[in-house]
């Protein structure tokens, strides 16, 4: 191995500043009513600062643990993440939350494991790919194993029901096995296999039909289907250049229901306006290019796969996140991550985000 | 490792995977441009009204004084329960907490709460007790208003002046008439909820404070309104008439001191009394005056020198004005009299004679001069203007009833404010109920200064119609309004009603006075009209005059008008009650009346009384004479003899028939001058009687 130099600094930086952002907004969208249900304003921030300390212990640890460890680890963590995703699943030990089983109630916290399962595929694509470069032409021998280990988790996922975070993890698992070399044939194929079964999901589940249906023209249905993604809207609208002025958000007064979550974004739009927007997605966008970077100049094809499959991640999340938001995709549970309120998000994707660092202590020039 | 010819392909790859999401981020970028840009504002319009709420902020109505400064109206600061309607989330949970706190339905509240519009009022000015429970309850969309409560501290004293007030504004009197002063301006605050309606403290986008209503201060004065309304109540407990009403006017301004109705009502209360209560006869009722009316007669031909007060008339019973026969009130005539006897007497040839010589044009000119057929301009709703003949048209008939206060309708306020014009050296003028507007700091924002409307009399006829009149009330038929200690001017009057369809209302006489006091340097001018009274005696003079009488000598008491001891006491004016004498024999009847003072008038042959007239228990002067009716044939009670009629009323002639055992026929209107069968003829019991009324003099 070659030695081992300093972490991306630019990286780094990143992503210090996307999390300050986040704590600030967290803070923000939610006094208002964490003052009125639990009688101070801190309830959700001084949470959200917790559990951005505890990720920025897993991140400075997996920062400092050299990757190709992680080879080692790839069955122990899947199968925990197996074990997580069926506990889940266990009425006793979960908590239900708006008709979905996606929490295990930890006592102290509640604990999401398909955050888990994210890493947990990213990181056994990762060590797939690494043996298997050569046969991802080949799609019985390459392609079919990734695609069964992919339907499984999509699977047990869909059993909390969690869809979104389903779709976020297929789309980052899509984007690993094209850069893999997968045929493009055969990945159309696939996809097209694939689509019957999604349509029949969306079909079945009358929420979602309404969801897609009022993304069509949230407008039709403002005060129903359409609320969340016209309230959205109207945040965004409202924040026009410059912004109401950070903590002088009206939205946040309950017309967006839980303002912290999926939709922080509305409210950071609100209060900074488009100059605010601007500097939040450059954010991203550079966290894209150091991502993209360290895949690049990874020493070997593991560390490679790694970082793009950490960033992919991170960076689907982010879109399908702000496409929700600005209402040009259907609303699906996805926050965004560094941001939106969230103990298991924030805690997984700052130490993905350390392993992603680890990575680029060992770049090529 | 082995795997470096792959390398290419992934390398390619992750620079179009790479691409991909910087192009997606870009468009989200766009799309972020676009909505805050393009269409924000927009957005922000839609946004600002889901976030902003305005309400209307009431304005205090403004207090209404008399001209003593004492308070007669007031508003106190009161609590309206408002809903926004956007703000309310669960209608029916909100109806149900509110309807036992509101005392009201739950389903009159749901269908409230439903309404489209943006404010609904679920119930205005609520006590304070209910106001505290509704804030407790801190429904989301559910306010409090602060809306102010008109109260009357003086209860029904000059309700009819003053009006009310209903939930939007003043619907009648001065709260009517002076709305747009009392009611102030409206202001309005615009805040900010949050999504369940709830105000987000300082939260104030913009506002307008309200801007609190004037205050009034009238020209009626509390004393004399007091004296007025007791006065009034006791009159109608004695007549017990339709109604009643009076009203006092200082005659050098025109100013109303006290004006009073009765049925009246509370007008912090008025839904509970009947809504012909609130209606004010004195300024919006027009009828045929009668003979106040033969003052503006009298005046017109001293002005243009047509006649001396010492000129004679001589009155048969009747005058010849083609087509019809006018007659007077005293069947056998008056004889021959002066001017002046002829206006005590209340002839009415006499005054046809006068009206014959004045002309039609100069007859209606002086009926305009004085005033009538025009509205006054007083300050208050609804007033009448009369009904006059126009000059045109009207007939010689026409021309000889309007001398006599016959043919036009005018009101009670164009009346008083004539003889105040004779009291106030001829000059006219424009009464008024308000004397000076305020704002709440007390600084004066209008004083209404007196109007003299036009001269109408010269100084000197003035002069001798004031005297005149007050010679009439000492020695003519207007005695019963004498004043102990002050010169008085006065006239009776006895207007008929006129039936919707024309023609007159048998028996529906409006009893009236009309006057002013002192003469020589008259204070106030006083109307007083009683509305078919029901009991006691029937004629204008005892019924309006001792009204009028007793108001002004309160009066005169309460202003300090130094007494003049040349006047002597109203000996007619005292008064006893009418014993029963039925049953009785002459005599007892004659030993009976004798010690109160009440003289006798025997009809019938019998010795044994089984009528009387005026009827036991009526209040009488002492000089008066009791008629008693005896069986018709002593020994045979079957038979009965016809009485004389003539000079009773309707009603005094139906009660009386009846205590007879006689049948009764009617004609005409008025008092009773022609009947068949003739008086002293001896009857069966049950016979009919025809009796022919004609309209009454004084």
């Amino acid at each position: 191995m070659v030695q081992r130099k300093s972490p991306d600094s630019v990286l780094l930086v990143t992503i210090g500043l996307l999390l300050a952002v986040g704590l600030i907004m967290v803070y923000s969208s939610s006094t208002v009513i964490s003052l009125h249900r639990f009688g101070t304003s801190y309830y959700f921030f001084s949470r959200q600062f917790l559990y951005a300390l505890a990720g920025l212990v897993g991140m400075y640890f997996c920062m400092n643990f050299s990757y190709y460890h992680w080879r080692k680890l790839v069955r122990p963590v899947f199968f925990i993440n197996l074990l997580l995703l069926l506990l889940v699943l266990v009425p006793e030990l979960s908590a239900t939350r708006a008709d979905a089983q996606r929490w295990i109630n930890l006592g102290f916290m509640y604990l999401q494991p398909a955050e888990l399962t994210k890493f947990a595929l990213v990181l056994f694509c990762a060590n797939y790919f690494s043996f298997k470069l050569d046969k991802m032409t080949d799609f019985r021998k390459g392609l079919l194993p990734v695609l069964l280990v992919l339907v499984l988790c999509f699977f047990l996922i869909m059993l909390q029901p969690d869809f979104g975070t389903a779709l976020a993890i297929t789309a980052t698992i899509v984007v690993m096995v094209f850069a893999s070399g997968a045929r493009l044939l055969h990945l159309l194929g696939t996809a097209l296999a694939a689509l019957p079964p999604l349509l029949a999901l969306v079909w079945v589940a009358p929420y979602r039909l309404s969801r897609v249906m009022s993304f069509s023209d949230p407008w039709v249905d403002r005060h129903g289907a359409g609320w969340q993604v016209v309230q959205s809207l109207l945040a965004i609208g409202a924040g026009r250049w410059a912004g109401v002025g950070l903590g002088a958000s009206m939205q946040k007064q309950l017309y967006l229901p839980e303002p912290w979550n999926d939709f922080i974004f509305a409210i950071l739009a609100e209060e900074m306006g488009f100059v605010g927007c601007l500097f939040v997605i450059a954010l991203y966008g550079v966290l894209l290019w150091r991502g993209f970077r360290i895949a690049f100049r990874a020493p070997d094809t593991f560390g490679q796969f790694l970082a793009l499959g950490i960033t992919v991640m991170i960076i689907v999340q982010v879109t399908i996140n702000l496409g929700v938001v600005t209402g040009m995709l259907p609303v699906t549970g996805l926050n965004l991550p560094l941001i939106s309120y969230g103990g298991s998000s924030l805690v997984v994707t700052l130490g993905s985000l350390g392993v992603l660092l680890n990575i680029s202590r060992y770049c090529r020039k | 490792m082995g795997t470096s010819g792959y390398q290419g392909t992934v390398k390619r790859r992750l620079l179009a995977s790479f691409a991909v999401f910087a192009f997606f981020l870009a468009a989200v970028l766009g799309r972020l441009g676009w909505l805050q840009f393009v269409r924000g504002a927009e957005l922000q319009g839609i946004a600002e009204r889901q976030w902003n709420t305005r309400v209307t902020l009431h304005p205090q109505r403004g207090s209404i004084y008399s001209r003593n400064l004492k308070l007669l109206a007031g508003s106190a600061p009161s609590n309206s329960v408002v809903a926004v309607t956007a703000g309310v989330d669960d209608i029916d949970a909100a109806a149900r907490a509110l309807a036992p706190v509101l005392g009201l339905s739950e389903a009159h509240l749901r269908q409230r709460l439903a309404m489209s519009t943006r404010e609904v009022y679920l119930a205005r000015r609520v006590d304070s007790s209910v106001a505290e429970a509704v804030a407790e309850l801190d429904l989301p969309g559910i306010r409090l208003v602060e809306e102010s409560k008109r109260y009357y501290p003086q209860g029904n004293l000059a309700s009819h002046v003053l009006g009310f007030v209903g939930s939007d504004g003043g619907l009648e009197g001065l709260e009517h008439q002076y709305e747009h002063l009392l009611k102030g301006t409206s202001g309005f605050e615009i805040y900010r909820t949050d999504v369940h309606g709830r105000q987000i403290a300082e939260s104030v986008q913009s506002s307008m404070p309200a801007k609190d209503g004037y205050n009034l201060i009238l020209t009626i004065d509390e004393m004399i309104q007091h004296i007025v309304e007791r006065e009034l109540d006791a009159a109608m407990e004695r007549f017990a008439p339709k109604g009643a009403a009076v009203i006092v006017v200082d005659p050098r301004t025109g100013q109303v001191l006290a004006m009073a109705s009765r049925p009246d009502f509370d007008p912090e209360n008025f839904q509970s009394y009947p809504s012909s209560s609130y209606r004010n006869p004195l300024v919006s009722s027009a009828y045929e005056p009668g003979s106040t009316f033969k003052l503006v007669t009298l005046s017109a031909a001293l002005e243009e020198n047509l006649l001396d007060l010492e000129d004679t008339y001589h009155c048969t019973g009747h005058v010849e004005v083609a087509p019809r026969t006018i007659r007077c009130w005293r069947t056998q005539g008056h004889g021959t009299q002066t001017m002046a006897e002829v206006l005590w007497n209340s002839c009415n040839p006499g005054f046809v004679s006068i009206g014959m010589d004045l002309g039609k044009e100069r007859m209606m000119e002086y009926i305009h001069a004085f005033g009538f057929g025009d509205r006054t301009g007083i300050d208050y709703p609804g007033e009448h203007r009369g009904i006059l003949f126009p000059v045109d048209t009207m007939s010689e008939t026409d021309l000889a009833v309007s001398a006599f206060g016959q043919g036009n309708a005018v009101t009670p306020l164009q009346q008083v404010m004539a003889v105040a014009a004779i009291a106030n050296g001829g000059y006219l003028m424009k009464p008024q109920l308000v004397m000076e507007v305020q704002d709440q700091q007390g600084n004066t924002v209008q004083l209404l200064q007196p109007d003299a409307v036009r001269q109408v009399l010269s100084k000197e006829t003035a002069k001798i119609m004031a005297n005149v009149m007050a010679d009439g009330v000492e020695y003519g038929s207007g005695r019963f309004a004498m004043v102990e200690g002050y010169r008085v001017a006065g006239k009776t009057g006895t207007a008929e009603k006129i039936a919707p369809g024309g023609g007159y209302l048998p028996g529906a006489y409006i009893l009236s006075y009309l006057g002013f006091a002192p003469v020589e340097d008259p204070v106030v001018a006083v109307y007083v009209m009683v509305d078919e009274p029901s009991q006691g005696p029937n004629w204008g003079g005892q019924v309006a005059g001792p009204v009028f009488a007793s108001i002004v000598a309160e009066i005169m008491r309460y202003l300090n008008i130094p007494p003049d001891d040349t006047v002597s006491a109203p000996q007619p004016l005292e008064q006893e009650t009418v014993p029963d004498l039925t049953g009785l024999t002459l005599g007892e009847a004659q030993e009976t009346l004798e010690p109160l003072g009440f003289g006798m008038r025997i009809q019938g042959d019998g010795s044994e009384i089984v009528a009387q007239l005026p009827a036991a228990g009526s209040e009488m002067p002492v000089n008066a004479s009791i008629m008693v009716y005896t069986a018709a044939v002593s020994g045979d009670k079957k038979q009965v003899m016809v009485p004389d009629l003539s000079g009773l009323s309707m009603r005094e002639t139906g009660d009386l028939l009846e205590l007879l055992g006689l049948e009764f026929s009617a004609s005409g209107s008025g008092v009773a001058n022609q009947q068949t069968p003739a008086p002293g003829v001896i009857v069966e019991p049950g016979s009919k009687v025809n009796v022919n009324f004609v309209p009454p003099g004084e």
